[in-house]
């Protein structure tokens, strides 16, 4: 599904991420851990099109077409959806309105009928329950006055109606309390299908506890310096990241 | 002799079966006028517009031979409103559906019955454009909604100017009175279907009784090479409210002076403003509040979205006066500026003589935001949409507060067709 290769990404002239590989395969999860500033938002940015970022080396290749080209749009379109470490307030824009165009937007790439409004809603109150929003949240600007908690679970609200088969969630449980984390986890968890990918960064291995995953990578200083299987995130949560310090790539 | 004052000399001539206190109001505000002169560069609270270019204009009055033959179907409607049409600078009588509780006067039977409500301050006018609106004041309308009378629908004054091959000049005079407990909405409505250029100078004094409540929305369509420059005053008194939306697209030069006054205890005034500048177009909004009694509120909410080599002016200035405690005022001015070339002016100024009070004032220009850009985009919205979408969140601030279905949606559209009509590619 989502395939890297030998990455390199620069800001400005400042190399950030400096050769990743990864492998993500139909309906696998996979984890990425790594300290603040280690690329982590910078690598899901980069995959979700963001042309601030420079990719002066490698390709992403995403069901084994080379992606370089395509605008964010049509990676979200194509079936791409990355939950925002920082989501965006848009002040003035309702958020009904917003999720209901990209919903829009989706069902006319794929050929189907857009839906009305009484379908919509229909629809988002059902996906309000799963990730236990407030109806209220849909009458109000997009992420205005939301807190840290609210705001990812109007991300995750948005994959769960938009059904992408590949979602990078960048740090989706920080913020969230033990009761929102469960919400979460679980919500992809019910979500997850053999035909779904998930890439899932985060810096703690707490939200790992609740997902059954394939693959964690640990992500040092713009490379991935080691991958494994689910017993990495506990020997990190033990040892540490300094554990990992000083290996090679 | 300047251009206005051999205008006015014929004027004179053409006015001469008017009664003699007008002929006299008329004669002493056009010595104001050439005693003040057209605003320069160094006039401060003018500095940023340039009027250079009115005078030599050479504008003319309107007569009825310049009464353009339109098929009322033609005329905007919004939605289910009385409508009142002056065409070209002149009042149709028959174009205009009033119900009878409803008092309408033209200037001369206001004249006639009650002189004062035209003399405001003639001769220690400071602002020219009004002493010139009182020498020449023509297409003069007086409204009154009775004391309790609670409107439905909204009036709909529309000032169209269309048809003509010279340049022309009205100076319309608006008189809006609401009795106590009265309630109603207006939309103050100027198009224009000319490109020709032509000069409208309106005043329009608006003054709220006692608990009277109106709601104010006026929208500026005028030809793109127009000169309109407005005044608009509102005199508020106790617990009576005012909310306007002033809704700018048209004209190459546009001056509003807005002032309020809130006279009485509970007054209440929110002002909002949305301009919309493309080419060389200048909007300029210079906004006073005075809070002259205690326990007031007001709002000012001015956002200008400027494209191309457009420009813009906000000043907004909050006077309290030493008595008015608990006075609440709130002043916000945000402009969106879709071009490098674009300018905006910006200037809040707040003089506050009372000590318990809540004033806050905040302005901001500033490009789209990139990172909203992308967060659309990243959820499937094509760029230009997405940046649509930002606009139109932007603006719709600006427009809250029109409550009135029709007029909303008649703004909506308008600001749809605008944001069309433009490269937002920047
Ligand atoms: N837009 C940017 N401009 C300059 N530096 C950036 C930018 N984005 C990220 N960086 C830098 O890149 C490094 C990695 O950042 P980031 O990808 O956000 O890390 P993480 O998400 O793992 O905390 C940091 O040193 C950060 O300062
Ligand atoms: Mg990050």
């Amino acid at each position: 599904m989502l395939k890297i290769k030998n990455l390199h990404v620069s800001v400005e002239d400042k190399e950030i991420l400096k050769g990743i590989n990864l492998n993500v395969n139909a309906g696998e999860l996979h984890a990425i851990m790594g300290r603040n500033g280690s690329g982590k938002s910078t690598l899901s940015q980069v995959i979700a099109g963001r042309d601030s970022y420079e990719v002066t080396n490698g390709e992403i290749l995403y069901n084994g077409e080379d992606i370089a080209e395509w605008p964010p749009e049509r990676r979200a379109l194509e079936g791409m959806f990355m939950s925002f470490q920082y989501p965006v307030v848009i002040p003035g824009v309702n958020t009904t309105y917003f999720i209901k165009a990209a919903l829009n937007s989706k069902l006319k790439h794929l050929g189907k009928s857009e839906l009305d409004a009484m379908d919509f809603l229909s629809l988002i109150r059902e996906k309000l329950k799963q990730v236990g929003m407030d109806e209220k949240y849909l009458s109000r600007a997009v992420n205005d006055g939301f807190s840290g908690g609210e705001k990812k679970r109007n991300e995750i609200l948005q994959m769960l109606t938009l059904e992408p088969s590949l979602s990078i969630l960048d740090e989706t449980d920080s913020g969230l309390d033990i009761d929102a984390l469960k919400i979460v986890a679980e919500g992809v968890n019910n979500f997850r299908s053999a035909d779904r990918s998930f890439v899932v960064i985060t810096h703690y291995q707490r939200i790992l506890e609740y997902m059954d995953i394939d693959k964690i990578h640990v992500l040092m200083d713009g490379k991935i310096i080691r991958s494994g299987g689910k017993n990495l995130a506990q020997e990190l949560e033990e040892k540490g990241y300094s554990w990992l310090e000083g290996e090679p790539a | 002799m300047t251009g206005f004052q051999s205008e006015f000399n014929t004027m004179m001539k053409r006015w001469d079966h008017e009664p003699e206190a007008l002929t006299s109001l008329r004669s002493s505000s056009m010595e104001r006028f050439n005693e003040l002169g057209l605003p320069t560069k160094s006039w401060e609270e003018w500095q940023y517009a340039d009027f250079s270019k009115i005078e030599p204009a050479g504008y003319r009055m309107t007569t009825a031979k310049d009464l353009p033959s339109i098929p009322e179907g033609t005329l905007e409607k919004i939605g289910d409103a009385h409508r009142i049409v002056i065409l070209n600078g002149h009042y149709q009588a028959t174009m205009t559906d009033l119900p009878k509780e409803i008092k309408i006067q033209t200037l001369m039977d206001v004249f006639q019955s009650e002189p004062s409500a035209l003399q405001n301050g003639s001769v220690s006018e400071a602002n020219p454009f009004r002493a010139l609106n009182t020498a020449f004041m023509n297409s003069g309308l007086s409204v009154e909604i009775p004391e309790g009378i609670i409107l439905t629908k909204p009036i709909h004054l529309l000032f169209h100017t269309a048809d003509i091959d010279e340049a022309v000049m009205n100076h319309p005079r608006l008189l809006i009175q609401l009795g106590a407990n009265a309630e109603a909405v207006f939309i103050e409505h100027y198009t224009g279907g000319t490109s020709t250029p032509y000069f409208q100078n309106c005043v329009t004094d608006v003054s709220l009784s006692d608990n009277s409540k109106m709601d104010h929305i006026r929208i500026q369509e005028e030809g793109v090479s127009a000169s309109h420059i407005a005044s608009t005053h509102y005199s508020i008194g106790a617990n009576g409210s005012a909310t306007g939306t002033h809704f700018v697209s048209g004209s190459a030069l546009y001056r509003q002076n807005i002032s309020v006054s809130l006279n009485g205890q509970g007054a209440e005034a929110n002002v909002n403003g949305l301009c919309l500048s493309d080419q060389n177009q200048h909007l300029d909004h210079f906004v006073t509040i005075d809070h002259k009694k205690p326990h007031c509120k007001s709002g000012q909410l001015f956002k200008n979205i400027l494209s191309d080599t457009s420009s813009g002016a906000f000043n907004g200035r909050i006077m309290v006066r030493p008595d008015s405690q608990k006075t609440d005022a709130q002043q916000t001015n945000k402009n969106l500026l879709l071009s490098d070339s674009a300018l905006m002016n910006s200037n809040p100024q707040l003089e506050i003589y009372a000590d318990d009070v809540k004033c806050a004032h905040g302005s901001t220009s500033g490009q789209l935001d990139q990172e909203a850009v992308f967060y659309l985009q990243s959820r499937g919205i094509k760029e230009e949409k997405a940046k649509l979408i930002l606009i139109n969140g932007f603006a719709g601030e600006a427009i809250q507060n029109v409550k009135n279905e029709a007029a909303h949606t008649y703004l909506d559209n308008r600001l749809n067709e605008w944001l069309e009509n433009r490269d937002t590619n920047t």
